[in-house]
């Protein structure tokens, strides 16, 4: 089923978490709403659900206004960043409350809700743990009976809220991954909230940025990433080195980086900030590009050695990840000069406070 | 390490701390119960059954725990929807609502019996019109439920308040996501979440009334068969100087009342199997 907002504001005790908001997120994709906290996405959330009545604005099911329609009523799967799951009720009944609380008309027969339920259990591979109460459950388990829960009542759209954010980096990894195959399965209409932009880029078909309850891009992971449309986006996606210059003909200032590629509104003399996406290091300078830095930091982080540059002239230091063996080879110390080659500079224009 | 350390607690100081606690019960609790029932052992076997078991004091034992029974019952339907009122809507007055659920506990019982009784009496306030549809309160065994009903209120909305501010709003949300209505998110969600606090508090409630005993004998009536509670008849004893008796009496008051209270626990731990 396709949502579409339109223009929808809300506000709580005069603060406006939404300011006119629309999107449309066409039937079958996996939406992924990023933002840090306060950037109203999860208010978002909850007015598609229904839990929360935006002040204007209307919202729509396969092309139907829902605006009103009670929560009930719109088949909506709700999957809570603390589960929320009923810790009176075993995981098996917390799975079948959807269908136990069916209309006596419409509720399946008790064989039929068992065996729905086993095949949910089957799917989150937790059959064994079909009679235990939430509170014998790990993290990674709770959340995952969450969801069996909410896929039970075969819901139109199922909605995210930071499924994973309450659970430890390698259990969210393999979630993450599971969430994506199942929706490869399943088709289901699916937004997912999360404040983690790799979690976005790696499971979303779609990326809404929003910042301060308004949008900011939207597109493929890839779009987002390759072409950051706003200094939020670019800033908020992944690591990002920020440089800020005034750019003139293309180029910063004498002793600064020169710029290629860059916008032709740049060439203006104007304050703009600039960004190392991904930077060689080399002991010479292998090309005319290369700029001398000093090594300031080194800190091996697992395969990686993370390195810290400072340039003459710059405020902001460069901070950058090799691989292991790359770190070794150049043999860097603390003090080294190094010459630091961008292979990729964005520039981003706009009311950038520097 | 001594040959006798198994696993310690990270937490110091349980010996002094277990010391002090049974120390301090028996001091405040098992001396004096004991007492009660050394005093009743000087009856011989057969005149204690005589003394528990004649009619008059049978009757009133069914007047006291059939009364306290049913006081918190009610208290427990009506306290739930106190508690549920004052931590799920806000209304003006609230505080003031909140504050007037604590007034049994301040006041003096006397106080509230000697109230109790003018109110219901067939001239009071509101006996008068009772009486109109025949009800009958004061000097019956329902005035006797409703001074117990009156003293026992405050336990059921104080133990389930806490509990109701605690639920996650996010339960109920997640339970209308999933199609279920009002009435079926409160029976199948809330209603199990509160039922261990709603036990408890209806535990302490029915024990309450069961050892009450001011309010009580003022708006009673106190006839003997009928409207007498079973402290009143221990007194009535005492002050015949019958103090095997009165204590013979107690002892068997006592014992009822520690089954009922330990299968209502028992009952509580069912109702929270979940929480292990």
């Amino acid at each position: 089923m396709s949502i579409a907002i339109e223009k929808v504001w809300k506000s709580f005790g005069g603060v406006p978490a939404v300011k006119g908001v629309s999107l449309p997120v066409p039937s079958g994709e996996l939406v992924a709403l990023l933002g840090p906290s306060g950037s109203g996405k999860t208010t978002l959330l909850r007015v598609i659900a229904g839990l929360e009545r935006p002040d204007s604005g209307r919202v729509f099911f396969d092309g139907e206004e829902a605006t009103f329609r009670a929560v009930r009523e719109r088949k909506v799967g709700f999957v809570f960043q603390h589960y929320a799951l009923f810790r009176h009720l075993t995981v098996f009944d917390n799975i079948a409350f959807g269908l136990a609380v069916k209309p006596r008309k419409v509720r399946p027969g008790k064989r039929e809700i068992a065996e729905k339920v086993n095949a949910l259990l089957k799917l989150i591979q937790l059959e064994q743990m079909a009679d235990r109460y939430p509170a014998q459950l790990s993290g990674g388990q709770r959340q995952r009976v969450a969801l069996a829960r909410a896929l039970a009542v075969e819901p139109r759209v199922l909605l995210l809220d930071e499924p994973f954010g309450a659970l430890d980096a390698r259990v969210r990894q393999e979630l993450r991954r599971w969430l994506r195959r199942l929706h490869d399965d399943l088709k289901i209409t699916s937004v997912f909230v999360t404040h983690d932009q790799e979690e976005a880029l790696e499971v979303a078909d779609r990326i809404v940025v929003m910042n301060e309850g308004e949008i900011e891009q939207e597109g493929t992971p890839l779009e987002v990433y390759d072409h950051p449309a706003t200094p939020f986006v670019f800033d908020f996606l992944g690591k990002v080195n920020l440089f800020r210059g005034r750019a003139s003909h293309g180029r910063f200032p004498a002793g600064e980086p020169p710029v290629p590629g860059l916008l032709p509104s740049l060439k203006l003399p104007k304050l703009c900030p600039a960004s190392f996406r991904d930077v060689d290091i080399e002991h010479q300078p292998v090309d005319d590009r290369a700029v001398p830095a000093k090594v300031s930091f080194l800190l091996p982080v697992g395969p990686l050695v993370r390195v810290e540059l400072v340039f003459d002239g710059f405020d902001s230091s460069l901070e950058l990840d090799l691989p292991r063996d790359t770190a070794d080879r150049l043999a860097l110390r603390v003090g080294d000069v190094v010459f630091a080659l961008p292979k990729q500079v964005e520039s981003v224009t706009g009311d950038y406070q520097i | 390490m001594g040959v006798t350390s198994g696993r310690r607690s990270v937490l110091p100081g349980f010996g002094p701390t277990l010391g002090f606690t049974v120390f301090y019960l028996s001091l405040v609790v098992l001396i004096p119960l004991s007492a009660l029932f050394l005093k009743s052992a000087s009856l011989t076997w057969s005149e204690l059954v005589a003394a528990v078991t004649s009619p008059r004091v049978v009757a009133s034992y069914r007047v006291t725990f059939g009364c306290a029974l049913l006081a918190a019952m009610v208290n427990g339907v009506c306290g739930v929807l106190v508690a549920w009122v004052l931590v799920r809507y806000r209304f003006p007055g609230r505080k003031v609502v909140d504050a007037l659920v604590d007034l049994p506990f301040a006041l003096p019982t006397a106080v509230a019996g000697i109230t109790l009784s003018s109110i219901y009496a067939s001239n009071g306030c509101l006996g008068r019109h009772l009486e109109r549809w025949g009800i009958e309160v004061a000097f019956k065994p329902l005035g006797i439920m409703v001074a117990m009903v009156f003293i026992g209120l405050p336990f059921v909305v104080r133990t389930v308040q806490p509990v109701l501010e605690d639920l996650d709003q996010e339960l109920e949300e997640a339970a209308c996501c999933l199609g279920a209505g009002r009435f079926d998110t409160f029976r199948r969600v809330l209603l199990p979440l509160i039922l261990p606090a709603t036990i408890t508090g209806f535990a302490l409630a029915f024990a309450r009334a069961v050892g009450e005993y001011g309010s009580i004998i003022f708006i009673a009536g106190n006839m003997p068969m009928v409207s007498e509670i079973t402290p009143l008849l221990i007194v009535t004893k005492l002050e015949q100087y019958d103090y095997a008796g009165a204590t013979a009496i107690a002892t068997v008051m006592l014992a009822v009342s520690f089954l009922l209270l330990l299968s209502i626990n028992l009952l509580q731990r069912w109702s929270r199997r979940f929480s292990s």
